[in-house]
């Protein structure tokens, strides 16, 4: 079944478009919590979120060209946020270790979020960054910060060495940095 | 900001960037040697082949080479088939058929409506009977528990369906079954007592529910499905491979004369025809047609399969076209030969003429061009002509296409906005007419597939007489009325006043009074609730003729009431006339609602 037959069944209302996206992309999405909470019942937990809140959004979302994005960017965040609730969850410690990393690319780190940029301003300022790198540099640097792989997994899919996965993503991050001062944001 | 704020904060990246990095990476590393030694030999390929064009029609009964039989096919796709995960899918059907009862939603006969609810409640779906004297709802007949045995198994939501009225029965059709195991259901209830039909006749049909018409006196079931022939899941028996019907609990095989394999299907892919007659009460004819077929085009007495490899894009394209009334006879073949990607967007029959525009690209490396194609064959002849337009760019995308007294109306997009380009069709010659009218673009409106509706396909231009024709634009503006008698040129544009999220019902568009009508539906978002969403039906009504300027002359009126409907869907909203009022059926409410 294609995503516009799911997302009309969801709009339909009909049960089914549960059953159609967990048999499509259900694999694909708790891949996507594991990565973040390292349990599989969390995860689990996770993806059943993930439909409740798919089927509370469609309508009115209609996610036609980007379904799995949609429900990958609905069990990431609640993934996250089942991390900062459960500060027990062992995969807590990756977490950091990703922050950290992204932190290298802040020009000023500072913990007030909101006084310093609003989100709509962050969103362009990301995608612009993101449009502004090759096609394979973004998904690494995607796969890295916004599915969460290991490094070990990056370099597996793009076939390059651990080194070079991790050369890649330093030479990113140093450019992130370089294109927020570049464009004055004061993050 | 701190390193986890902003990990948190990449949910902002484009849904475009995070699909795409959930595709599997194809590396492209490769060496320039290598790399230089492919680009001379693809550059030296492309060069000889660039002014390559052979479109060519031939009649043969014979409508594959490489297979004599099913059992042959089966044979070589064991081993060579493409497999795909996809095995069962509705195939795209363009019906222009005159005279030909269409699937409806909803039915009336006498003073009654029948409405089929695939959402009756959590567990069962069922017809509703409407009574148009009282203006309620009389009774639901749980369509599962009625049937016979041969159905019962399906206790679940058809997915596909669709009614009509014929004589004094009402007809139902429903895809049912499980994903890998779909079936569709035609039921065939007397209406002796409206208020309590009887079921009279039951066949099962294989596939997905892809369309069907009445016509003299005849019904035309067409189911599409498809199966897996490679490795250890291959079945044993070749009938296995075969549609199958089941006529009032007798099952009817299908033999190897009534099967034909379109060109080399490179997986089991079948669109299964089915007559019946009504009259007789039995199946006069029936058919398979194998093939990897991309969308059925039908006409009176005619259909026509455009057959290109889902697999391979630059595959060549061919158009088998049959003869119904003929025992589907094969009456032409028509191959696509032109160098680059061709891909067929419409076939009209005029006459013994088939008239077919094609979109066609071609070039190398960065440097590709677009152009459309108009072929008009002459199938009694055998003969054909054709004409390219050179579109401005590669990436100028076909909208719609409308079909009218001699010519193809066809809107060329690029970015966010449109233009026209005409073909002529005069007795088999081919010319085009260029025109510099801009328009709104209709993206999300022609091609669109509205999955669980008979209407299936919409177009967005639709022909209102004198060479005038209403076009639906979803956004920004609501629709335009573009007088084409000579250059293109509006006569009614409308101007913003129409919400950007409505939706037109484009089957309800009426003449009253020198006004032409046209039914939307508006959702409000703001009231939804429990995953529910409401909506306002409105009937806007413009002055097509009058001098400029043009102007919505009433807006919501004559809908007085603004009625809540369950659901945004175009298919939903059928509208009835009775005693001088429109009715049309609220899916929230189950209720019969007046539109006044």
């Amino acid at each position: 079944m294609n995503d516009e037959q799911i997302i009309t069944l969801y709009w339909k209302r009909s049960e089914k478009a549960i059953k159609e996206t967990s048999k499509k992309y259900g694999k694909k999405l708790k891949a996507v919590s594991m990565n973040i909470v390292q349990s599989i019942p969390t995860a689990e937990e996770c993806e059943n979120d993930t439909y409740l809140e798919a089927w509370n959004s469609m309508p009115p979302h209609e996610p036609h060209n980007y379904l799995f994005a949609f429900l990958a960017r609905i069990i990431r965040h609640i993934s996250l946020n089942r991390c900062k609730e459960q500060n027990t969850l062992k995969r807590n410690a990756f977490v950091c270790e990703l922050s950290a990393e992204l932190e290298e690319c802040i020009p000023s780190p500072d913990d007030d979020i909101n006084a310093k940029i609003d989100e709509i301003t962050l969103k362009n300022v990301i995608n612009d960054f993101l449009s502004s790198l090759t096609e394979e540099k973004r998904r690494i640097f995607l796969r890295r910060y916004w599915y969460m792989d290991s490094i070990k997994d990056i370099a597996k899919r793009f076939s390059i060495s651990e080194s070079n996965a991790k050369t890649t993503l330093f030479r990113i991050r140093e450019q992130m940095k370089e294109y927020l001062v570049k464009e004055g944001y004061d993050i | 900001m701190r390193g986890k704020d902003l990990l948190e904060k990449l949910e902002l990246v484009d849904s475009e960037y995070i699909q795409a990095a959930s595709m599997p990476w194809k590396k492209k590393r490769i060496t320039s040697k290598i790399a230089a030694v492919i680009f001379i030999f693809l550059s030296i390929s492309i060069i000889i082949q660039m002014n390559y064009t052979n479109i060519n029609i031939s009649t043969s009964r014979n409508t594959s080479d490489k297979y004599s039989s099913l059992t042959d096919m089966l044979n070589y796709l064991e081993t060579n088939e493409k497999h795909s995960d996809i095995k069962s899918e509705i195939i795209s059907v363009s019906a222009n058929i005159n005279g030909a009862d269409e699937m409806q939603l909803s039915v009336m006969y006498k003073d009654y409506i029948y409405h089929f609810n695939d959402y009756i409640d959590k567990y069962s779906s069922g017809i509703q009977i409407f009574s148009l004297k009282e203006n309620k709802l009389l009774k639901t007949i749980n369509t599962v528990s009625s049937q016979t045995a041969v159905l019962k198994e399906f206790d679940i939501h058809p997915y596909n369906y669709g009614m009509f009225i014929y004589q004094d029965e009402l007809i139902l059709l429903c895809t049912v079954g499980e994903y890998d195991d779909m079936k569709t259901s035609v039921n065939i209830y007397s209406l002796d007592s409206p208020e309590n039909p009887k079921i009279k006749c039951q066949y099962l049909q294989s596939g997905h529910l892809d369309t069907a018409f009445i016509s003299d006196n005849r019904l035309y079931l067409f189911t599409s499905d498809g199966m897996c022939a490679c490795g250890f899941s291959a079945k044993s028996d070749t009938d296995d491979y075969k549609p199958y019907l089941v006529f009032d609990e007798k099952t009817i095989k299908w033999n190897d004369n009534e099967i034909n394999i379109l060109g080399e299907p490179q997986r089991v892919f079948y669109s299964a025809v089915s007559i019946m007659d009504l009259q007789k009460n039995e199946i006069s004819q029936k058919r398979a047609f194998y093939g990897d077929v991309q969308e059925m085009f039908l006409d009176e007495n005619t259909i026509s399969f455009y057959i290109k490899h889902s697999f391979n894009y630059f595959e060549k394209p061919s158009i088998y076209i049959f003869d119904i009334s003929d025992n589907f006879s094969c009456i032409s073949k028509i191959n696509i030969n032109k160098s680059g990607v061709t891909n067929i967007l419409d076939i009209k029959k005029s006459g013994d003429y088939y008239n077919i525009i094609c979109q066609h690209y071609s070039g190398i490396m960065y440097y590709w061009s677009s152009e459309i194609l108009a072929v008009s064959a002459d199938t009694k002849n055998n003969t054909l002509n054709y004409q390219s337009f050179k579109l401005d760019s590669a990436n100028a995308v076909t909208d719609d296409i409308v079909w009218d007294d001699g010519k193809a109306i066809i809107t060329v997009s690029q970015s966010s906005t449109a233009k026209f380009v005409i073909a002529k069709f005069d007795n088999g010659n081919v010319s085009f007419k260029n025109t510099s009218l801009y328009v709104d673009r209709v993206a999300g409106i022609d091609g669109h597939e509205y999955f669980n509706s008979p209407f299936r396909s919409i177009k967005s231009m639709i022909p209102i007489g004198n060479n005038l024709y209403l076009r639906y634009n979803r956004k920004p503006d609501g629709f335009d009325i573009i007088d084409f008698s000579d250059e293109p040129k509006y006569l009614y544009k409308s101007q913003g006043e129409i919400p950007s999220d409505c939706r037109f019902n484009y089957r309800y568009t009426w003449y009253e009074n020198g006004l032409l009508h046209t039914v939307a539906i508006i959702p409000d978002n703001s009231k939804g609730s429990n995953g529910k969403t409401l909506s306002e039906v409105y009937v806007y009504s413009v002055e097509p003729q009058s001098t400029s300027p043009f102007t919505l002359v009433k807006k919501s009126s004559p809908l007085k009431r603004k009625s809540k409907l369950y659901g945004i869907f175009i298919g939903d909203l059928t509208v009835f006339q009775y005693n001088g009022r429109q009715f049309y059926i609220n899916s929230e409410t189950h209720s019969l609602e007046v539109l006044e």
